[in-house]
């Protein structure tokens, strides 16, 4: 009788015993993740207290933020799709999960900081490491957001598949409301680092450049004209060239200066491409055409009167010539730089990017054809140089 | 005589010249070595490696300067100069380095690429502007070297002597430097190919779609009035609903979350409106939610334990689903801004709908909250 008893009573307790052998590790389990997941935020906590725009390179410091960040909100992401029902939750797990939202918290006024150090830097910086560093801050706050509302969404989750909810309904509120309110605080923290960072951008349009590159193509194409319908002749050979590699010299002076300017504006802006721009800058390198047919047309002119000139003459000659070839080589790789430069100032350059290509094509062409004018020169003035002895 | 005259003349002339032959000679040579070192480092960043970025900022800030020394150089060219076969060699090994540096930015370029969609959209954008730069610093060195050769030419005054092996060095970088810009072009080319752009234009459908039908859902719930009897069943039939509404948002979220990785976008306004609209839209459901669940507190004390417990159970369910179907359309927003082309252009719009979507989501979250406290009481006082 005793022993029926006993066998009565132990079915229940060994089942007893089996439920919460096979609870027990589900709720350690989540108690873990949870406790893990607050490790991996607090060590993001710190890399980004430790982080100081201004002495680490913005990059691969705020690379290094992004992903700890995404691997964390892939983790929140992990726990969550795991969660199963019935689950029994205790004071401890809700501590660790208020403790997560505390520290998500912190990470969104520690983006906020770097934000303000990211203005601070704006006004030494380039304009490119800001422009990683404003996509960087975006992108940390996108991730730090992303991540209060997993923390909350897993919450929400864990309230309804647990079974114990009436027991522990006081310690559940007062978890929601610190969430709620975390949450509430870790979203104005990531709008006022998303403002901070929109506040950063400056954008040109290279529309801006328009009325100086088009009096460039107008000077240019004159120069390139008078150059062309010069005559030479034997006996003034040399002041007429001189004359020609003074003009020459003016004209890379007004070619340097933009290229100067655009510098100093690609130190504080990105640009937005417009088709009217890029078809300017092709616009500009075929006017060096124009430049190139004229030296080669003086190496053919100043071959035919070599015979008859003096050498001291002809020795002056083609040291304008040099000199002359030289400039328009600058000028040449000054207004292809010039579209290197806007090129990597773009911020749009998915948008345009088969008429970026087609205009550094036809630029490299362009540029490409006056080098071979300017070889031309060079070789035909150095082997008369050699020839003539002088 | 006159020979006697003019030899001191000649030496000391020459002991004026020396120095700054030997000078251009020693500069010459120290920038062979400069950009060997240059180049080594080139040789040495693996894009798929962490901190690639950091490495290629500091080698073009490393050019940058060079480039500096290279125009300094330029600039104090000795007139006249007496060119050497030294100096000509030196020249033409400038020109080769510079050659080699724009061929390894062609392979970085081409080892970028295959890393597109492993790297986070912001990473592949920083190594992508980092190339450009990389190339337009590259291309602007071969220039500087090719000009200091003509500079030096110019300012010479033993080109006759000189001429075969002037025309040799000439050749050489003139070449160099076409095959040089043929290289930056091939990586510019690269860059360009993998930027892509894509109009949030391509949501708006999308949105207005899930505008609608949020609107719908939002009608629906006004007109449920929760009775005793029925708010199990009217619950479980919203819940329905907002099941189906927060699956077509995810797809929605998890497309653009996808086409971020892979494109920038160029945010339409109208977009931007619709993501506000949305916000505004689920505030209104948050709303409903927490005068359901007032309305159950209401009617517990006469509603059967069974149904009681369903219509709990239902409403931290659709408080769940409405709380991540807000969280959603927020980080939508978040996510097109990260990669904006425009950005410039509508950023005073961008913080005004990002204003507007945190406004809404406190109250979302309020209207939650409140909603769950009062079901947890519920459950708690009647012991379900």
């Amino acid at each position: 009788m005793q022993t029926t008893l006993i066998r009565r009573l132990a079915l229940p307790v060994l089942l007893f015993g089996a439920l919460l052998a096979l609870t027990a590790p589900a709720r350690a389990s989540l108690l873990t993740d949870v406790q893990t997941l607050n490790g991996q935020a607090t060590t993001l906590k710190d890399y980004l207290t430790a982080t100081n725009l201004a002495t680490d390179p913005v990059c691969s410091r705020l690379v290094e933020a992004n992903r700890q960040a995404r691997a964390l909100v892939n983790g929140i992401a992990a726990v969550d799709a795991n969660l199963a029902a019935p689950l029994t939750i205790d004071s401890t797990t809700l501590d660790a999960l208020d403790q997560l939202s505390v520290t998500t918290l912190a990470l969104a006024n520690e983006s906020t900081r770097l934000s303000l150090d990211l203005g601070t830097l704006s006004t030494v910086a380039n304009a490119l490491t800001i422009k990683d560093g404003i996509t960087a801050m975006l992108q940390l706050s996108d991730d730090i957001g992303a991540m209060a509302d997993r923390i909350g969404e897993m919450s929400d989750k864990i309230l309804t598949m647990s079974d114990d909810i009436g027991l522990m309904a006081d310690r559940i509120i007062i978890t929601q409301q610190l969430q709620n309110q975390n949450v509430a605080l870790t979203t104005q923290s990531v709008l006022a680092t998303q403002t901070n960072a929109l506040a950063l951008v400056s954008v040109l349009e290279d529309s801006s450049y328009n009325v100086s590159i088009a009096n460039l193509i107008v000077a240019g194409t004159q120069l390139a004209a008078e150059m062309q319908a010069l005559t030479l002749k034997a006996w003034t050979l040399d002041t007429q060239m001189a004359t020609v590699a003074t003009d020459v010299r003016g004209f890379l002076t007004q070619v340097q200066a933009l290229r100067t300017t655009l510098a100093s504006d690609a130190s504080l802006n990105t640009m937005t491409f417009t088709p009217t721009g890029l078809a300017q800058l092709t616009d500009l390198s075929a006017m060096l055409a124009g430049l190139g047919t004229a030296v080669d047309g003086y190496v053919i002119a100043i071959g035919g009167l070599q015979a008859i000139t003096a050498s001291p003459t002809l020795y002056d000659s083609l040291k304008s010539m040099l000199q002359l070839s030289a400039d328009i080589g600058v000028m040449a790789n000054r207004i292809l730089e010039m579209g290197d430069q806007i090129l990597v100032m773009a911020d749009n350059i998915g948008m345009q990017a088969d008429l970026i290509l087609a205009t550094q094509s036809a630029m490299n062409g362009n540029v490409a054809g006056v080098q071979t004018s300017i070889l031309g020169a060079q070789t035909f003035a150095v082997s008369l140089i050699a020839a003539r002895s002088l | 005589m006159r020979i006697k005259l003019l030899a001191p003349i000649a030496v000391v002339l020459s002991l004026f010249s020396l120095p700054s032959q030997a000078s251009l000679t020693t500069d010459l040579q120290g920038l062979v070595a400069g950009l060997t070192t240059l180049k080594t480092q080139l040789t040495g960043i693996n894009v798929t490696a962490p901190g690639s970025c950091t490495q290629l900022g500091t080698l073009n800030t490393s050019i940058e300067n060079y480039n500096a020394s290279v125009s300094g150089i330029t600039a104090q060219l000795p007139s006249p100069l007496t060119l050497t076969t030294t100096d000509l060699t030196s020249l033409a090994d400038l020109s080769n380095l510079a050659r080699g540096m724009s061929s390894e930015a062609v392979r970085l370029s081409q080892d970028l690429r295959t890393v597109e969609g492993v790297y986070q959209a912001f990473e592949y954008q920083a190594a992508l502007s980092a190339m450009l730069r990389l190339s337009d610093d590259i291309g602007t060195m071969a220039n500087r070297i090719l000009e200091m050769g003509d500079r030096i030419l110019v300012m010479a005054d033993n080109i006759g002597l000189m001429a075969d092996r002037i025309l040799i060095t000439q050749q050489l970088q003139n070449s160099n430097v076409a095959l040089t810009q043929a290289a930056i072009l091939t990586t510019q080319q690269n860059m360009v190919a993998l930027s892509d752009s894509l109009s949030t234009i391509a949501y708006n459908l999308t949105l207005g779609q899930l505008k609608i039908d949020t609107q719908a859902l939002s009608d629906q719930m006004g007109g449920t009035t929760l009775t005793s009897s029925n708010m199990a069943s009217q619950l479980a039939t919203l819940e329905t609903a907002t099941t189906a509404l927060l699956t077509r948002t995810v797809s929605l979220y998890t497309w653009t979350m996808q086409t971020s990785q892979g494109a920038s976008h160029y945010i339409d306004g109208d977009t931007l409106t619709l993501l506000g609209d949305l916000s505004t839209l689920n505030k209104t459901l948050a709303t409903a939610l927490a005068n359901y669940a007032n309305a159950i507190n209401t009617l517990a004390p006469l509603t059967n334990s069974t149904v009681l417990s369903d219509a709990t159970a239902s409403m931290l369910r659709l408080t769940r689903d409405i709380g991540t179907m807000a969280d959603r359309i927020v980080e939508m927003g978040d996510k097109i801004i990260v990669m904006a082309d425009n950005i410039g252009v509508m950023s005073l719009r961008i913080v005004d709908t990002q204003n507007l979507q945190q406004s809404n989501i406190v109250l979302t979250q309020n209207s939650v909250l409140t909603a769950q406290s009062v079901t947890l009481t519920v459950i708690k006082n009647f012991g379900l």
